[in-house]
């Protein structure tokens, strides 16, 4: 499984599917990373008009029964430092000192919600805050070997998710498409036309550096998976034109 | 060393966070004379309510010497809701692998032997904490905001980044947008620069990961 296609199936999220639908399609793709759940969480969303977050997890329904009548919500590690914070969590990090955390870790253990996980805190400018999570099964030094390459790859994979479940709820998010700046759309019209980064800091008198930031810029605004898509969906979307 | 303090774990850390604040107002207010919120002893202003990560440098005497904030371009940020007409068509910065560093601060009354060179040792340090934490998550450049003059003390030191724009006088301070890359090669460049080996960031239990975060009950 590549990342093109986790992209392409949160690309096919619409208003009309479930989220919880695509959560469950992303979970089963996320299993060739050795990933084994996905929760996604998101709080202050401007359509909810009442105060119920916006809530998927391809946990058990036990679980998820449990959890919700224990209201494990208030004790929840995670979510507290995730919501907090800013930086991705590992939950081998939690602090485990206080006996109902550990409780609550034993018990989410029972109903195999695997021993390890990642959590993502998604801060955005309509004052929302989310977080995405991944749990995995995998032996401690196996996990330690594999957390530096996805935690990267799940951090984009974490705010593309967060994009389209806002498109699903019907937010409408600020089309950040319609604001590159012309920088931007001169390195994505170069780059549309064969030249590397280095041939377009030549072109445009500008560092290699300045023009890997403005690629990566527009990617994100873009939201797009690396620069190949980006120049693809500003080509198809009348952001860039190349005659 | 760096003490990385996440702004909802900033209750546990009352003295640091007390006198980074008391610095801040020291460096933009006293001696810089910047347009900033002043609370009495203290310089903070409505980013830190977004619980922003704190660096702070600690000197060998226990006190906060250097500091710079990170919050991701995917919220909000100085450079995008304050300073936008410093930013190239004034078109916003957007991206979870982008974060912005405000209020870089450097006491530079450290009154070590060599007083230049405490002042670009905390500098270097707090940068190469910040690329540490990029790092650990994949960021590939951190944006910024600085006065000229500290612009021009950045570029004697080596490490001032690269302007996005041509600097422009906001109130009466003339202010200049700037971008450094993160990863491996800023890594060594900047501790080929401080001539720092070893760890930067200081060991502490924290949820939160950095690039050297090891998992504790491994092997």
């Amino acid at each position: 499984m590549k990342t093109e296609d986790l992209f392409s199936i949160l690309e096919n999220l619409s208003k009309s599917t479930k989220l919880q639908d695509t959560t469950d399609q992303l979970r089963t793709a996320l299993t060739e990373l050795g990933l084994d759940h996905i929760s996604y969480l998101a709080v202050n969303i401007p359509t909810q008009k009442t105060a119920l977050p916006l809530l998927a997890v391809t946990y058990a329904p036990e679980w998820q029964r449990h959890y919700y009548q224990n209201n494990y919500v208030d004790i929840d590690p995670v979510v507290k430092a995730g919501l907090g914070g800013l930086l991705p969590i590992d939950w081998a990090q939690v602090d485990r000192s206080q006996r109902v955390v550990q409780r609550f870790f034993s018990e989410a253990q029972d109903f195999d919600i695997g021993q390890q996980g990642l959590s993502f805190p998604i801060r955005g400018r309509m004052n929302e805050f989310a977080l995405f999570s991944v749990t995995s099964d995998v032996s401690d030094v196996e996990w330690q070997k594999m957390r530096p390459t996805i935690v990267p790859q799940l951090l984009l994979i974490a705010h593309h998710f967060h994009h389209y479940a806002l498109l699903n709820a019907g937010v409408e998010a600020p089309n950040y498409g319609a604001l590159l700046s012309q920088r931007e759309k001169e390195c994505l019209r170069w780059r549309a036309t064969g030249k590397s980064d280095w041939d377009i800091s030549q072109i445009m008198n500008i560092s290699e550096r300045t023009v890997k930031f403005h690629l990566e810029n527009a990617r994100a605004k873009l939201d797009a998976l690396n620069t190949t898509h980006a120049v693809a969906k500003a080509l198809a979307t009348g952001a860039i034109a190349l005659f | 060393m760096i003490r990385v303090i996440h702004g909802h774990e900033r209750a546990m850390f009352p003295r640091e966070i007390d006198q980074m604040h008391r610095l801040r107002k020291k460096v933009f207010y006293d001696r810089m004379n910047w347009d900033v919120p002043v609370i009495n002893t203290w310089e903070a202003d409505g980013f830190d309510a977004l619980d922003p990560v704190y660096l702070l440098k600690i000197s060998d005497e226990n006190q906060v010497i250097g500091t710079v904030r990170l919050l991701p371009t995917t919220g909000f940020t100085m450079i995008n809701d304050i300073f936008s007409e410093l930013l190239p068509d004034g078109a916003p910065i957007y991206s979870p692998r982008i974060w912005e560093g405000s209020r870089f601060a450097v006491d530079s009354d450290v009154s070590q032997t060599g007083e230049r060179t405490a002042v670009s040792r905390t500098a270097i340090e707090l940068l190469l904490a910040g690329n540490e934490i990029g790092m650990g998550i994949g960021m590939t450049h951190c944006v910024g905001v600085f006065d000229l003059n500290m612009h021009r003390l950045m570029k004697r030191i080596g490490c001032a980044g690269e302007p996005l724009a041509p600097p422009k006088r906001i109130g009466h301070v003339m202010c200049i947008a700037v971008l450094m890359e993160m990863g491996a090669e800023t890594d060594a460049r900047l501790r080929h620069l401080g001539g720092i080996t070893g760890e930067v960031i200081e060991p502490r239990k924290s949820a939160q990961i950095t690039r050297n975060t090891p998992v504790p009950h491994a092997a």
